[in-house]
């Protein structure tokens, strides 16, 4: 659904993006994880359209960007980006509504009001809904521009895509898993979501497919059980870490810290 | 209330679009009225207005400029529109003028075209800044007076200008126009206050520059003059002779030393028209005490 | 919200006629009918009782100037509102490109090469001339400003705000140079052009600025929902399906064309683009669907206003239209600093 070839892209005489190659199926939910600086956001970035890359090729369904007009594109592709802005004189509800503007001209339907309504809800900013955006919390605020994105996406096409930028930080526990749960469905539903992920966790347990980046390279690319071995994380982010089968879920549980004797006596099973 | 509303809006729709196509229609009704009855007349120039008072309105002066304030009956009694640039055309319109008198550098050709398409004859002046303009600006206005002998006019300007004694030591004068000490400028060549300063037999410190100039300290050390000359509310504006005095660069001048001002009404400095003679004379024997 | 944006248009044109028609029956001049309208009727009609010079006045003088102050008010401050939804500040106004600054330096070059040219053309082309140069100005400084902050197709709003900044600067110290030039009368002119003035309205002038501003609402009252997507940020509006390049565009050109005619014709007038949109927000949020289009109605308004005091409260003088607008934009200038301090 989304192929990426030989991305690169450099800025003065670095290398942000070196020659990456990725490639997202209908329904797979991937995500991309690396330390700082490895050029995580720069990809969504390009992947998602909103820079070009100086070589290599994107293809969104089949045709270049160039190809799709804007109109079409609105209704198969949104990106939840990291800085929003914190300043919008605008209640909570309109700017949630913004997220309809690909399918009204000037006035919102039934449907567009029905929808939205629907997501606050789900995200739990309903109660915020008449409030003004500016006197909410960093973390409600986030909330908003979560829910405007999924709005955006709530179709009856299907390929859609998702791009989403680092969106729990901020975000207690259950709205975490909230919005997790949340771009789950949406891949259930024949649709794709790209992440980029601090949790290395909450990737592990979420994601069909995870990119690991590091220095603009793609160092692996693979299902969890292949990219969570402890040499090759390890080694990405230039730390020691451990991994281990979570109690709770069984997925992958990454645990960084010092090398330590102590772990041999550990009862936790290896992943 | 709606309804008048509605109304109103359809009638002035109409009106503005009747108003695009009646432009052309020259207003030849209002130059029948003006035959029965007396000429109103408006003056937006103090030379035009001393004229037309000395020779005789034909009409009546409905309307002066702020500049226009001698003789004292028109100051008294005569509409006041306040600077000449800044007179609008219905303001002009409401005292009904048959013509007006105007300085084409002060007065927006665009006003003329208006003024003229109302049916109102509109005659322009240049500002008089010599001898010879003003001779000719006398001339001119005398085709619109009662009286049409303008020559003793002339003759009275002449005679005064004859009675200029020659000073021995020709003073250096500087003219000072001021609104406060935000405002500050000299004149240079090429203006009324330098043909004057000429007439009345002195110098004018400031030649070497042109027309009127901002003020400046060192011009001030460079020219030098002898005697300082003032419009009278020029000087008020300063805060009298002190406040002038105060100005960076004045206690250089000889004029400081000799504490040598004078000052004018400024209906004679500014606009050289019937009482040039008289001015040039007025200021000439002033000068004799500072051009020993 | 936006269900009631009809009402609020009507009940801003109905204010705006009414206004209107309370202006036309002031002003200097005493109409020799005791009845205004009845004048106005026997005048329109051309009747036998009409008195040639009241239908003059009343046509050919004070309803250009009260249908070219709404023209005019209602231009500056739809430009206002789309330069600040394109900047997202809401200090950002024509003047702020530099688009006044350009129009009115080439304003003031064409007013004194008059003198010099005053003897070779006539009357009549010597204030075309002014009004050409004027529009050229504010064209020019708009390429100029939209070529220096584009950068690969997109536009860099800082370079461009910074470049307006810079045209500004050279104005002022050319148009400064140029008043030290000149002689005083014309410095008068100069003075007078800077501070704006409606009084030489014409229904010629009214045509070209209806067709302009006409032409120019055409694209631009509907940018509201592209605006209130801009806010999001550039990206997100694009992600939206915003074409935030072509919309940027629009405006840069349609907001030069506006401005450039209305100081072609008035001269510059100051602070209608900042005062109407700030005081909508202060009311309806920065809902731009809702500000572009009500803009344009309370620009007339307040416009009207400020001419209509202008022309009447030292008659027979008139205080200069922008003195005014600068006595009401100032304050409001100050309150929206004050709210960015607070903000902070």
């Amino acid at each position: 659904m989304l192929t990426g070839k030989q991305l690169s892209l450099r800025k003065r005489n670095f290398n942000l993006l070196d020659r990456v190659k990725i490639e997202v199926e209908r329904g797979e939910l991937l995500v991309i994880i690396g330390p700082n600086g490895a050029g995580k956001s720069t990809l969504l970035s390009v992947l998602s359209n909103e820079q070009r890359a100086d070589n290599g090729e994107i293809y969104f369904n089949d045709k270049k960007f160039e190809e799709w007009t804007n109109s079409d594109l609105a209704q198969y592709k949104a990106k939840f980006s990291q800085e929003f802005n914190s300043n919008i004189g605008l209640q909570t509800a309109d700017i949630v509504m913004m997220g309809r503007y690909p399918y009204f001209d000037s006035k919102p339907k039934k449907e567009d009001i029905e929808i939205v309504e629907k997501m606050m809800k789900l995200t739990e900013i309903y109660q915020f809904r008449n409030r003004n955006y500016n006197q909410l919390s960093g973390g409600e605020k986030q909330r908003v521009h979560l829910t405007r994105v999924l709005v955006q996406l709530e179709n009856e096409n299907s390929n859609k895509l998702i791009f989403l930028d680092e969106p729990l930080n901020n975000l207690d526990v259950r709205h975490q898993r909230q919005i997790l749960n949340l771009i789950r469905e949406f891949t259930e539903n024949g649709n794709s979501a790209v992440l980029v992920l601090h949790d290395l966790s909450l990737a592990a347990e979420f994601a069909d497919k995870i990119l690991l980046l590091k220095k603009g390279k793609v160092v692996a690319f693979g299902d969890t059980a292949s990219i969570f071995k402890p040499e090759l994380i390890s080694e990405a982010f230039d730390f020691h870490c451990e991994i281990f089968k979570n109690p709770i879920n069984s997925q992958p549980m990454v645990v960084f810290g010092e090398k330590n004797d102590e772990l041999k006596k550990l009862e936790m099973n290896r992943f | 209330m709606k309804k008048t509303n509605l109304i109103a809006a359809v009638l002035t729709f109409a009106f503005v679009i009747s108003g695009c196509s009646n432009k052309n229609e020259p207003a030849d009704q209002t130059a029948e009225k003006s035959q029965t009855t007396e000429q109103q007349i408006v003056s937006l120039n103090a030379a035009v207005t001393e004229t037309l008072a000395e020779l005789g309105i034909d009409g009546k002066l409905v309307g002066r400029d702020a500049t226009s304030i001698y003789p004292q009956w028109v100051a008294d009694s005569v509409k006041n529109f306040g600077p000449p640039w800044t007179v609008g055309t219905e303001a002009l319109l409401s005292v009904k003028p048959d013509i007006v008198f105007a300085v084409s550098s002060e007065f927006d050709p665009e006003k003329v075209k208006t003024l003229e398409n109302a049916g109102v004859k509109v005659v322009l002046f240049e500002k008089s800044k010599t001898e010879d303009d003003a001779k000719n600006l006398i001339a001119t206005v005398s085709e619109y007076t009662k009286n049409h002998d303008y020559q003793y006019l002339i003759d009275d300007i002449d005679s005064n200008l004859a009675k200029v004694e020659m000073l021995k030591k020709k003073p250096k004068v500087l003219f000072v126009y001021a609104r406060g000490t935000g405002l500050m400028q000299v004149a240079g060549s090429g203006t009324s206050a330098d043909e004057l300063i000429r007439l009345a037999g002195a110098e004018n410190a400031a030649a070497d520059i042109e027309n009127m100039k901002p003020l400046t300290p060192e011009g001030l050390v460079k020219s030098n003059p002898d005697v300082i000359l003032m419009f009278d509310s020029g000087i008020k504006s300063l805060g009298g002779e002190n406040g002038l005095f105060e100005v960076p660069g004045m206690k250089e001048t000889n004029a400081f030393k000799n504490k040598a001002v004078i000052s004018m009404e400024s209906s004679l400095l500014s606009e050289l028209g019937p009482r040039l003679g008289q001015a040039a004379y007025s200021l000439n024997q002033n000068l004799k005490a500072y051009a020993e | 919200m936006q269900n009631k944006l009809g009402a609020y248009i009507i009940f801003g044109l109905t204010a705006l006629v009414v206004l209107g028609l309370i202006s036309l029956t002031m002003g200097v001049y005493k109409f020799e009918n005791d009845s205004f309208f009845g004048m106005v009727k026997d005048g329109f009609l051309g009747s036998e009782n009409s008195d040639p010079g009241d239908w003059y006045v009343f046509s050919e003088i004070r309803l250009p100037r009260v249908v070219m102050a709404m023209l005019i008010g209602s231009a500056l401050a739809v430009s206002g509102a789309a330069m600040q939804g394109m900047f997202k500040n809401p200090l950002a106004t024509p003047s702020l490109i530099g688009v006044t600054s350009g129009a009115s330096l080439f304003a003031a070059i064409a007013i004194v090469l008059g003198s010099f040219i005053r003897q070779i053309l006539p009357e009549f082309l010597h204030s075309l001339l002014i009004s050409l140069m004027a529009f050229f100005g504010a064209i020019l400084t708009m390429v100029f400003v939209y070529r220096m902050s584009t950068v690969q197709r997109k536009t860099n709003v800082v370079i461009m705000l910074l470049a307006g900044v810079a045209i500004s600067a050279m104005a002022g110290a050319i148009t400064g140079f140029l008043i030290y030039l000149t002689d005083d009368e014309e410095l008068r002119n100069l003075t007078f052009w800077t501070l704006g003035s409606l009084a030489g309205a014409s229904w010629q002038k009214n045509l070209i600025l209806a067709l302009v501003i006409g032409v120019s609402y055409i694209f631009l009252i509907n940018k509201g929902k592209a605006l209130n997507a801009m806010m999001l940020g550039e990206q997100d509006a694009a992600h939206l399906g915003i074409p935030v390049e072509k919309v940027k565009k629009q405006i840069v050109i349609f907001t030069a064309l506006m401005v450039g005619s209305c100081v072609a014709f008035a001269g510059t007038i100051g602070f209608v683009g900042l005062i109407v949109p700030y005081i909508l927000r202060l009311i309806f949020k920065s809902n731009y669907h809702i500000i572009l289009p009500l803009s344009a109605v309370a620009g007339s308004i307040l416009l009207l206003c400020a001419d209509t005091f202008s022309r009447t409260v030292v008659a027979p003088s008139e205080m200069p239209i922008g003195v005014i607008t600068a006595f009401l934009g100032a304050p409001v200038f100050i309150a929206i600093l004050i709210r960015f301090k607070k903000a902070l």
